[in-house]
């Protein structure tokens, strides 16, 4: 056993790395007073950077921490998925939970052929998003984790208070555990309830994510990982390596059966630094002392048994079919045959873009939900078709979008939402609200209202009414105020929706403009 | 024997005492009761020179001196909550929520007299959004009150001869509050007309408010009924005379730069309707006040003490 001591540094960096990650999504929230730090966590991913390059036409700068980052894999190898990555923090951490089997060799067989599926995956993303479709959004490891501990943060949220909220049933507990609740929500919890909607399929894709370490450790990072396989095609020619000293190498295979990447060929003499993580287990698990890391230059290698042998690697051949195969795959992720009717509902937060440029650009990480102050946004699943999976879509009836708020298109790390300033969302135009005069109270009872007029934050108000003298059953006359809405002052921002005291579906609502050009 | 109306000199002076000791303790405590309000109509009224921090300072420790300064109300270990208007998301220039001076001056008034202060109003915009932007938490902060989100803890009260409701859900802390002050500002409503002391109670009602709009003028009335307060400051340092209670454009601003402070949120309302230059009369909650014997909303009637600052 050799020097364990970095193997805890290691564990240090992980935990780390996860801590800040956790307080950060935590802390994604008013007030914020610079979000660069928070659009960081995603700008580390150069796969990222390179799809939503493609999606925007132009490279996007903002992402060259991501790419620094690739290019330590250069002296360093895949060092990113071992120390920094929280997804892969994440999967080291809960496979202890889901891995049955003992740590039988049968579990670490790292099949070639296999191998290449990250880069078939990494291939898919690319071209998809060449076409406009961000698929990239969807399965990159620090997208996924932001989105998924966005929704796992919302559980816990409404755990905590679940159970506060029962222990003040208690008798004599009551005014304690408010008092409980209210230095929690000045805390880490939010100070509204907060649920997403489709937070199940959000929730599903990440347990998928873990639940793969059943079949083989790390076998997201291993096969599947789209920026695992960025960072694996240049730790192919990273410099720090695995050596083993074959002097002492009796082939015991007791590193071959701890690497959770499966990288080590050869009976323990060989390296596949395409997948060695650097996390250092199979330094601790050597009991002849025959592995250390080092410096060592590819073109330097003498010993061929240094390098892993090529068998089935990634031809030409698999990119052409790969290819091939989403060029014909493309139309079936395209909208589906009632979009026309469902994009009525589709409202974009502010910022957005086009229908087709927003979801080239969006990489679906959540941040913009994760930030709103009413927990207006949310992911939608095949409302704008399968590629519009996970983007977000205000929902007023939940939370509408504050006039005196521009949150989510601050933290957008792409620009899906462009930047824009509070002076501006008085003509920012997002939607428009229309009454629906049947459930209205005044229009369809004598009774008075005007909640939606109240509330209506644009400065002129773009709900008005008209006074109408009715006479009641009773024989007595009331005067009601009957609101309209003038279409070219409301921008959509629904708080009349959210606030309508009238139960279930509003009798004001937000939708797409009536007379909006088709796309 | 003693006749039963007779009465031995001790029953007599031990009566005298008890009643005496009553009328003491009634005039000690009537502004905590609340019982003193409907007799007299006494408000003070300051205008002060500018909005600067110092005057709204000065304009508060003004109107408290015409009413016979802090000590008058304020006893030292009080729990005092003051409640201002807290509702959106917008900076004091907008005047939609009560200017954070003004919050911050009463607060520290109130706690050179020993008091605890504690701050909240339950927004309609998001909370943290609110109580940032409107100032008041750093205001609060700066003055050495504490200022907290609301809670869930409502506790239902009746409504003594309610005119819709028979009970409502009043938040704990201010039914437990040894003196509340209520900070509205003034500003226009469409329902309503004009928002002020006596809708901004609604900030500490539980349940689905949305639903008191129906016959919103008699649930007002309602509203002072069942919520104890003890002390109103209407802030019109800036009011908002359209578009309200939440938008408005700059034009619709205006600083009339007066605070008016008493007892009854009835007669404040009433004096605070004719600095939009309304007639109280034509408010629909001030008539059903005052026909209920809650106030005088005659201005000429009123007791006003007027002071510059």
């Amino acid at each position: 056993m050799r020097n364990p001591r970095w193997t805890k540094v290691r564990a240090a960096s992980q935990l780390a790395f996860w801590t800040i990650f956790i307080l950060m999504i935590i802390r994604m929230r008013f007030p914020m007073e610079d979000t660069a730090p928070y659009q960081l966590i995603l700008r580390i991913s150069a796969h990222l950077g390179i799809s939503a390059s493609i999606g925007a036409g132009t490279f996007l700068w903002s992402f060259i921490p991501g790419f620094i980052l690739l290019a330590l894999a250069i002296p360093l190898g895949r060092y990113f998925c071992g120390w920094v990555c929280p997804l892969g923090s994440t999967i080291d951490n809960t496979a202890r939970l889901i891995s049955t089997k003992s740590q039988g060799a049968q579990k670490k067989k790292n099949r070639d052929g296999t191998r290449r599926w990250k880069y078939i995956v990494l291939i898919i993303c690319l071209a998809a998003s060449a076409a406009g479709i961000q698929l990239s959004g969807i399965l990159d490891p620090l997208s996924l984790a932001v989105r998924s501990f966005t929704v796992l943060y919302s559980y816990f949220d409404s755990l905590i208070k679940l159970i506060v909220h029962g222990v003040s049933k208690i008798p004599f507990l009551e005014s304690g555990a408010d008092r409980v609740l209210l230095l929690l929500k000045d805390g880490f919890l939010d100070t509204n309830e907060i649920a997403f909607q489709w937070h199940g399929a959000v929730f599903a894709l990440f347990l998928i994510v873990l639940g793969l370490s059943f079949f083989s450790t790390r076998f997201w990072c291993r096969y599947l990982c789209p920026l695992g396989a960025c960072h694996a095609l240049v730790s192919n020619i990273g410099f720090f390596r695995r050596i083993v000293d074959f002097s002492r190498c009796t082939n015991c295979l007791a590193c071959e059966r701890e690497c959770p990447m499966g990288a080590i060929h050869e009976k323990g003499t060989a390296t596949d630094e395409s997948n060695c993580i650097k996390c250092l287990k199979c330094l601790t698990s050597c009991k002849y002392d025959a592995i250390r890391f080092g410096f060592s230059y590819p073109w330097k290698q003498s010993k061929p048994a240094e390098r892993i042998p090529e068998g089935r690697g990634f031809t030409r051949r698999d990119v052409m079919i790969t290819l091939a195969g989403t060029v014909i795959a493309l139309p079936l992720m395209k909208s589906g045959a009632d979009a026309e009717n469902s994009s009525v509902n589709l409202i974009r937060p502010p910022g957005a873009g086009s229908e087709d440029d927003f979801k080239g650009l969006c990489i679906r990480c959540g941040m913009c939900m994760k930030v709103c102050p009413t927990n207006g946004l949310h992911p939608v699943l095949f409302e704008s078709g399968i590629d519009g999976a996970f983007t977000p879509k205000l929902i007023p009836r939940i939370g509408w979008c504050e006039l005196n708020c521009n949150l989510c298109s601050q933290v957008c790390p792409t620009g899906a939402l462009r930047k824009v300033e509070i002076d501006e969302r008085e003509k920012l135009i997002i939607g428009t609200a229309y009454i629906i005069r049947d459930l209205c109270i005044p229009y369809s009872e004598d009774r008075e209202c005007i909640v939606c007029e109240e509330m209506c934050p644009t400065a002129t108000k773009s709900i008005k009414f008209t006074e109408e003298t009715r006479i009641r059953p009773d024989g007595t006359a009331i005067t009601l105020k009957l609101p309209y809405v003038l279409e070219n002052i409301c921008v959509g921002c629904g708080i009349c929706e959210h606030k309508c005291p009238v139960r279930g579906s509003a009798a004001i609502q937000v939708r797409r403009r009536k007379h909006e050009p088709k796309p | 024997m003693n006749h039963p109306d007779d009465i031995s000199r001790k029953d007599f002076l031990a009566r005298a005492g008890k009643i005496i000791s009553g009328i003491v303790l009634y005039d000690s405590m009537s502004p905590l009761l609340n019982l003193s309000a409907t007799e007299t109509g006494t408000i003070a009224v300051v205008q002060g020179r500018d909005l600067a921090k110092n005057t709204v300072t000065r304009m508060a420790r003004e109107a408290f001196d015409a009413l016979g300064g802090t000590g008058a109300f304020i006893r030292t270990g009080m729990n005092v909550v003051i409640k201002p208007n807290i509702g959106w998301n917008a900076a004091p220039s907008r005047a939609h929520n009560t200017n954070p001076d003004l919050v911050e001056a009463v607060a520290r008034l109130c706690i050179e007299r020993g008091a605890r202060v504690k701050i909240f109003d339950r927004p309609c915009a998001p909370e943290r959004m609110a109580y940032q932007n409107s100032g008041i938490m750093s205001a609060a902060r700066n003055a050495g009150a504490q200022i907290e989100y609301m809670g869930n803890r409502y506790r239902t009260v009746p409504v003594p001869a309610g005119l819709n409701l028979r009970t409502l859900p009043v938040y704990e802390d201010i039914l437990d509050a040894d003196f509340v002050i209520n900070m509205p500002i003034a500003k226009h409503h469409s329902l309503a007309r004009l928002t002020m002391a006596m809708k901004n109670l609604m900030g500490v009602i539980g349940g689905d408010r949305g639903a008191y709009h129906g016959q919103m003028d008699r649930n007002i009335v309602d509203f002072v009924k069942a919520i104890p307060t003890h002390l109103t400051i209407l802030d019109a340092t800036r009011i908002l005379t359209n578009h309200g209670p939440a938008s408005g454009t700059p034009a619709d601003v205006r600083s009339p730069k007066t605070i008016v402070m008493g007892t009854n949120p009835v007669i404040v309302d009433a004096f605070g309707a004719t600095i939009f230059g309304l007639d109280p009369a034509r408010l629909g909650y001030l008539t059903h006040a005052s026909r209920a014997g809650m106030g005088e909303i005659n201005v000429r009637r009123m007791n006003i003490i007027r002071r510059n600052a």
